[in-house]
This record gives structure tokens, C-alpha cells and sequence, in this order.
């Protein structure tokens, strides 16, 4: 599925440059240390992480876009850093499982 | 829904809190941040959580949820098994990463907090 | 050689978690990084030797191997404490050099240190080095971008450098971290 088509149906803020691209999956987690160990190329990230390493996290692995929840306020340094990488950064006022739950509605699989 | 549906969801093992099987699952929330996880925490509800360190069950109980999803089969340290069953505390593990565990759960119709 | 013949194809096994422990002697001003599966860093001051080692940060953290999925090779990574991102903080350092050079090709430059004190611990070969690299382009499968892996050997100054490092922090505080 597009980035941008997700965006549009769950309603997501962007907060960087974008562009569109495919998304192949969904990963959530919290820990930079399970991006590196099992995060994959085109996912759509979720997390609560805000900070800037964030940004090198999704770059090292070439994730899609991360997504923010709960309605995190995001940094500004994080977002300039994310621009300067071409990384995307989204956000949702959702909670990390009710965005999860949302994404499968809309049709992304669950491997 | 029961806890004994989401274990079967989840193809989970039940590590401690046996007794709490037919309890109600009344919300679920996912994270992997201690303060997170301390901020939305409700009783009655099932948090889903790559962190398998004994400060997660700590936050458990402190905060009187249901019980706790390990996800990805994380290794379980025996600290946190410990602590799990001196409190009697509900834990369960699963082979699913976050975003199937969380699709598997939706999927048989559990809710999230926001839906509360 | 078989090995050199195989083009290998690198997958991460062996992932164990655990932390990652900085310390502090204010006598000596010594930083020492090691690696444990403990829960629970030494809270209090503690000697060995000539130092009195204080707790600055625990960092969850993990460790793996790279095995080739074509001819079974299986290269360790327990010399590597982690990964950072150059950000380009100091023009004379010689990793932004290199990341303003690969920039334009949308090449970005990551930086692969080991454990402290540098020259007491056994750092990463430049062969390794040069396979984490492979491991991360293999993966990222990207035609538009890719990255290169440099030693931390060639960083000029490790106390002012800006790089993001890939840690998880903080994760298991009750508290929220910093500016919430």
C-alpha cells in the first residue's frame, strides 16, 4: 500500500518532507535494538521514541516512515534531522494498538 | 473476551497467573517504555510489551493491570519469572512480533484503550 | 579457499539481550564501556585497582553474530558496543569527510565503535567492519540509498561528536526522560 494512501485514511500528520513510496509491512516497537535486529526494509514504523537517534535508526535499516503515537510532540531537532536524512516522520493521536488495529483494518497484513 | 481466548490467539504460553484464565480482558495497550506503559495503564487491561526485564512486571503490579504479554519470544529473564509468580502475577508469552500480536487480538475482536 | 569463493549472504543469529554499562573513574577521569546480561549495574561506587568506577548510563543493548546463509560462516560481533549515525558536526573530522563526500549519492555514513577504553579492549578488524556493511546494504535491498560502516578509529574527537547513536535508554525508568 502507498504511504500517502495510508496517510490519508488513518489521518496521520505529517511532519517532515515527504515522499511517497510503497509500504511493505508494519513494525512496532519502542527499542532501537529490535529495529536493528527485525525491523525491515519499507515498514511503516510505530513507536513512542521521539528522540533524535530515531532518525538514524530508520536511515540504518531504510524504513518507509516512522510513526509517532499517543500524540507525542516530536522534537524539533528530531524533525530538522529527519529532513536533512529524508526520513518521514508521521504522527497519530492513537495509541500504538489502536493505530496497529486500524492499519490491519485498512489491509495491511499481519505476517 | 477471556484471557484464555488471547492465549489461544496468540499461540501464547502461560508462565504465571494460571488462576487469572478466565478473567475479562477489559482493554489492551502495547509499548516497550516503563513510563509509557506506567502513564496509560488501567486495571483490567493486557499490555503487550517486547521488555521481559523484572521492572515490567514491577510496573505491572504497581499499576494493577490485568497482566503481560512478552512478544517476539523474547527471552524471559528468571528474575522476572520469579517475581511474576511471588505475586502471582499474570504472565504470558508469545512468538508473534508487536504489529501480528496486535493484528491477531483485533482480528478476534479485542479493543484498544482508546476504544474503552 | 571456500570462503573466499562464497559471496556471502548475511543474516543476524545468536541475538541475546542484555546492557550495556558505561563507567566513570573521577580520579583518573577513565571512561570504561563493557557488556553484561545483568539487570542490575553495581549501583554504588566500587574499586579495581587504581580506579573508583561510578555508573554513568546503562543502555539496553544486544549482540549478535552474522552467519552466511550460503556457506554457514559465522562471524562475531562481541567487540562492537554499537552503531552511530554521522551528522556531520565537525568539518576536520575525517568520518564527515567521508559522509560529505557519499552524501550526494544518498550514501549515509555510520560509525561502528567498540568498547572502552580504546586501546585495552579488542576493537573491530576492518574485514568485520567491512561485512556489517554488507549485512546492512543486503537487508536494506535499496537501489536509491545505502550505507557505508566506518571505524570509530578515524573519529577526531569522540567528546564533541554529535553522531546519533543507536541506543535504547532510559526504556525501563519510571519516569519519563528528559523534557516531558
Amino acid at each position: 500500500m502507498k504511504l500517502q494512501e495510508i496517510i490519508d485514511k488513518l489521518d496521520l500528520k505529517i511532519l517532515t518532507n515527504i515522499e511517497d513510496k510503497e509500504v511493505e509491512g508494519v513494525f512496532i516497537s519502542d527499542m532501537l535494538s529490535d529495529v536493528m535486529t527485525s525491523a525491515k526494509p519499507d515498514d511503516l514504523w510505530l513507536t513512542v521514541q521521539t528522540h533524535t537517534n530515531t532518525v538514524s535508526a530508520v536511515n540504518l535499516i531504510d524504513m518507509a516512515a516512522m510513526v509517532v503515537t499517543q500524540g507525542k510532540v516530536v522534537p524539533q531537532n528530531t524533525i530538522e534531522l529527519a529532513n536533512r536524512y529524508h526520513v518521514v516522520i508521521l504522527s497519530t493521536p492513537y495509541t500504538t494498538f489502536e493505530l496497529a488495529t486500524k492499519l490491519v483494518g485498512i489491509g495491511l497484513k499481519a505476517t | 473476551m477471556k484471557v484464555r481466548e488471547l492465549v489461544k490467539i496468540l499461540d501464547g504460553e502461560v508462565i504465571s497467573g494460571e488462576d487469572k484464565l478466565d478473567e475479562d480482558v477489559k482493554s489492551i495497550g502495547a509499548g516497550d517504555m516503563m513510563s509509557e506503559i506506567l502513564a496509560f495503564a488501567k486495571p483490567g487491561m493486557m499490555i503487550l510489551s517486547a521488555q521481559s526485564s523484572p521492572q515490567s512486571v514491577r510496573t505491572g503490579i504497581v499499576t494493577e493491570i490485568l497482566g503481560l504479554v512478552i512478544i517476539s519470544g523474547k527471552n524471559i529473564p528468571y528474575q522476572t519469572i520469579e517475581m511474576a509468580k511471588q505475586n502471582n502475577f499474570l504472565l504470558i508469552k508469545t512468538k508473534y512480533y508487536m504489529f501480528s500480536t496486535c493484528g491477531r487480538l483485533y482480528e478476534a475482536g479485542f479493543k484498544g484503550i482508546d476504544e474503552e | 579457499m571456500q570462503e573466499e569463493k562464497c559471496s556471502h549472504s548475511w543474516k543476524m543469529v545468536n541475538i541475546a539481550y542484555g546492557f550495556v554499562i558505561t563507567e566513570k573513574c573521577y580520579q583518573t577521569d577513565k571512561v570504561a564501556t563493557y557488556f553484561t546480561f545483568e539487570h542490575k549495574p553495581p549501583l554504588e561506587e566500587y574499586r579495581e585497582g587504581d580506579h573508583f568506577w561510578n555508573v554513568m548510563e546503562s543502555a539496553q543493548s544486544f549482540r549478535f553474530d552474522l552467519k552466511c546463509t550460503k556457506c554457514g560462516l559465522i562471524t562475531t560481533f562481541n567487540e562492537l558496543m554499537g552503531l552511530m549515525m554521522c551528522t556531520g558536526c565537525d568539518k576536520t573530522c575525517e568520518v564527515d569527510i567521508i559522509r560529505e563526500k557519499l552524501a550526494s549519492d544518498r550514501t549515509w555514513v555510520y560509525v561502528a565503535f567498540g568498547f572502552l577504553p580504546i586501546n585495552e579492549r579488542k576493537q573491530l578488524t576492518q574485514e568485520k567492519i567491512l561485512i556489517l556493511e554488507n549485512y546492512f546494504n543486503q537487508r536494506r535491498k535499496s537501489s536509491k540509498s545505502r550505507i557505508k560502516i566506518v571505524s570509530h578509529e578515524i573519529v577526531k574527537n569522540f567528546a564533541t561528536c554529535y553522531a546519533e547513536v543507536i541506543k535504547d535508554i532510559d526504556m525501563l525508568c519510571l519516569t519519563a526522560p528528559e523534557g516531558e
